[in-house]
């Protein structure tokens, strides 16, 4: 059942065995396995409810109303976007669908680096199989790549480098292009479709609009939970649990944690990880149509391992015209101009798999006082998201974009924009010197993200930990994180299935306690 | 005209600002593109709306001008080349802070233009797809064989 704030009742004190926090994948996969075992089961969702009826493809409408902050969601020097769902479903509404599991090699690091042995490939793989089979996962067609992804295929065969066809999760997917947007065709299987259906048939109640503010332990069995009906009316409703699971994103959760006290261990809301994105536009004499096609249907991984399996990979995004309104090069006339051609234009986006040197600079926290990266002042607490690219992941990510500029030049482009403060086109091999020596500082090269993760990481020791193989909090029995949080590392992968594998994995051995 | 969060003035500053970055007219850009300036500040989180209003103050302001230009007049009163090299100032400086300011004002003027359909005559984008199926590209990319009924 959903429940919108339209249908909610006067009782403002309710009870549950189990209450989730985010319907994203990590809290849809926990409601659909609990509640198909008859436990009872209520999911808060910060984002409002929608279904395909409200997608209707309207850029300015949808992104306010589905996306984090209004897709203004940035670290505090504004110099990385990051791209996050807020609505029903999580991210799984508004990604692009790409489907990959989690590397061997990276679960191998998980078991090495944090003891993590039973998240190892032989533990894992019938976890991805019910997954995939559960969202149609398949292979994009031959005969599907848009024009975009041919660039990745055509560049990758001429150069003698991997391409590969990728995986995604649809049915009947008529490639418009806007899955960002959410699905108007109600053909890319998320959340909604697939575990969230499945948990409402076995009883499951979502209540949408509905904000997690804080959490009382009070003990293993029993948490109270505040929440606010985010429609202007500020009711507040307070859910008393048995178990508590929070999955409301590598964001979000580390600043709900906080807020509520949960932070023994001091390692809440740090070792942020976010697969920083550089996009490389290639500008062709053909026509592209980058925002049509079916996204992420092709990628290649010939450099996923330039140090002990770190590295980047590349893929081409679903190119909403305000993602290029937003991050275009130039300024008047000549940015114009640019834009006039972005039918022409076609993306490869460099993602870094990042913490080659073990490090994260990142961190997600409540903060007062001056911010110096981004020159608020605020006597009230305000969330800060912080994140340095690590001079390593920087290499990494540079000789990720060299490739992609190469891509695109035997692909055919005449012209390639770097996506850089400092420089607005190559032409030549030594432009393409000339960039690699640019400062490439916050705010001088372009990147973005839509992958955090990290904030709360799984490991066997406190030491190492936020929690442990069950996701359960070392610290706080009866609390468990079920989201892209408690990902020990970045997967290397669009982490949509490495997520929805790793909550599937933590409820097979713990059941969250039930 | 009135907004939930722009003042009159700030309106003139978008206008000044959207004219520079984007290369559009305040006429081309009208009222639609500080309805949507506005609105897309009215969505942010209280601390950030304020931080974004300050900075518009300040980019205005002529002592900034004069300070990164020797010239002492306000952002809007100055012809567009002047407007960009205030700006570019903010763009190439080694401060941190002074680029953090520039990537906001560009990502308020792209996302303010460019995500309204308004704007996308222009670019040759065919625009939504629903009930529009058979007009738009996405029959190049594989729609004719779903319909034939290609399993996928």
């Amino acid at each position: 059942m959903i429940i919108q704030p339209k249908d909610l009742s006067e009782e403002r004190e309710l009870a549950t065995e189990v209450l989730i926090i985010g319907s994203g994948a990590g809290g849809s996969m926990a409601a659909y396995t609990l509640a198909a075992q008859g436990i009872k089961v209520i999911v808060l969702e910060e984002g409002p409810y929608v279904d395909k009826s409200d997608f209707n493809q309207k850029e300015n409408e949808l992104v306010r109303k589905m996306y984090r902050r209004g897709g203004a969601l940035a670290t505090d020097d504004m110099s990385i976007r990051i791209l996050q769902g807020r609505v029903f479903g999580g991210s799984t509404t508004i990604n692009w669908m790409n489907c990959f599991r989690t590397p061997d090699d990276v679960l191998e690091e998980w078991e090495r680096d944090y003891g993590l042995n039973h998240y190892l490939p032989e533990n894992m793989q019938s976890h991805f199989e019910r997954i995939e089979k559960r969202m149609s996962v398949h292979p994009v067609p031959d005969e599907h790549h848009n024009p975009q992804n041919r660039i990745i295929l055509d560049a990758a065969a001429i150069m003698g480098i991997d391409g590969n066809v990728c995986n995604n999760n649809s049915i009947g997917c008529i490639g418009c292009g806007k899955c960002g947007l959410g699905c108007s065709y109600d053909a890319k299987q998320d959340m909604r479709l697939t575990y969230l259906t499945d948990a409402q048939n076995d009883g499951a109640t979502i209540y949408t609009s509905m904000k997690a503010e804080k959490i009382v332990r009070r003990s293993e069995d029993e948490q109270i939970i505040s929440a606010v009906v985010q429609d202007g009316s500020g009711r507040t409703f307070q859910f008393k649990t048995q178990r508590t699971i929070v999955a409301a994103s590598a964001i979000m959760t580390p600043l709900l944690l906080q807020s509520s006290g949960l932070t023994k261990g001091g390692l809440v809301g740090k070792y942020l990880h976010i697969h920083p994105v550089a996009g490389t536009v290639g500008v062709y004499d053909r026509e592209i149509h980058p925002t049509y096609g079916i996204p992420m249907s092709a990628s290649s991984h010939e450099l996923k391992n330039i140090t002990e399996n770190y590295g980047v990979w590349q893929e081409v995004p679903d190119l909403e015209v305000f993602l290029a309104g937003v991050n275009m090069p130039g300024t008047g006339p000549q940015r114009r101009e640019y834009m006039k051609q972005s039918n022409n234009m076609g993306v490869i986006l460099t993602l870094n798999r990042d913490g080659a040197s073990k490090n994260s600079s990142g961190r997600v926290k409540w903060i007062r006082g001056f911010n110096r990266q981004s020159g608020h002042f605020g006597l009230r607490k305000y969330p800060s998201v912080r994140y340095r690219i690590d001079p390593l992941d920087k290499k990494h990510l540079l000789i990720g974009i060299r490739q992609a500029i190469e891509m695109h030049f035997a692909a055919g482009a005449t012209m390639v924009l770097p996506m850089h403060a400092m420089m607005n086109e190559i032409r030549t091999g030594d432009d393409i010197d000339k960039f690699m020596q640019l400062p490439m500082g916050p705010n001088q090269l372009n990147v973005f993200s839509a992958h955090p993760t990290g904030t709360a990481r799984m490991a066997t020791s406190s030491s190492k930990g936020v929690v442990d193989e069950t996701m359960q909090m070392f610290h706080y029995p009866g609390i468990y994180i079920m989201d892209g949080s408690t990902l020990p590392t970045a997967p290397g992968v669009n982490p949509m299935i490495s997520i929805l594998g790793a909550v599937s994995r933590a409820l097979e051995l713990g059941n969250a306690g039930m | 005209m009135g907004f939930s969060v722009l003042s009159d003035k700030d309106t003139g500053i978008i206008l000044a600002l959207g004219e520079m970055i984007l290369g559009y007219t305040p006429e081309e850009l009208g009222d639609e593109f500080v309805k949507e300036s506005d609105q897309f500040l009215g969505g942010l989180d209280e601390f950030l709306q304020s931080d974004l209003k300050r900075l518009l103050k300040i980019i205005n302001s002529p002592v900034t001008n004069f300070l990164f230009t020797g010239s002492f007049r306000s952002f809007v009163k100055q012809p567009v080349e002047s407007r960009r090299k205030l700006y570019n100032k903010f763009v190439y400086s080694k401060i941190s802070l002074l680029r953090t300011g520039s990537a906001a004002l560009r990502a308020l003027c792209g996302w303010s233009l460019y995500s309204l359909d308004m704007s996308w005559k222009e670019l040759n984008h065919p625009g939504i797809t629903i009930g529009r199926e058979d007009e738009t590209p996405t029959l190049l990319f594989g729609k004719e064989k779903w319909r034939e009924g290609m399993e996928l």
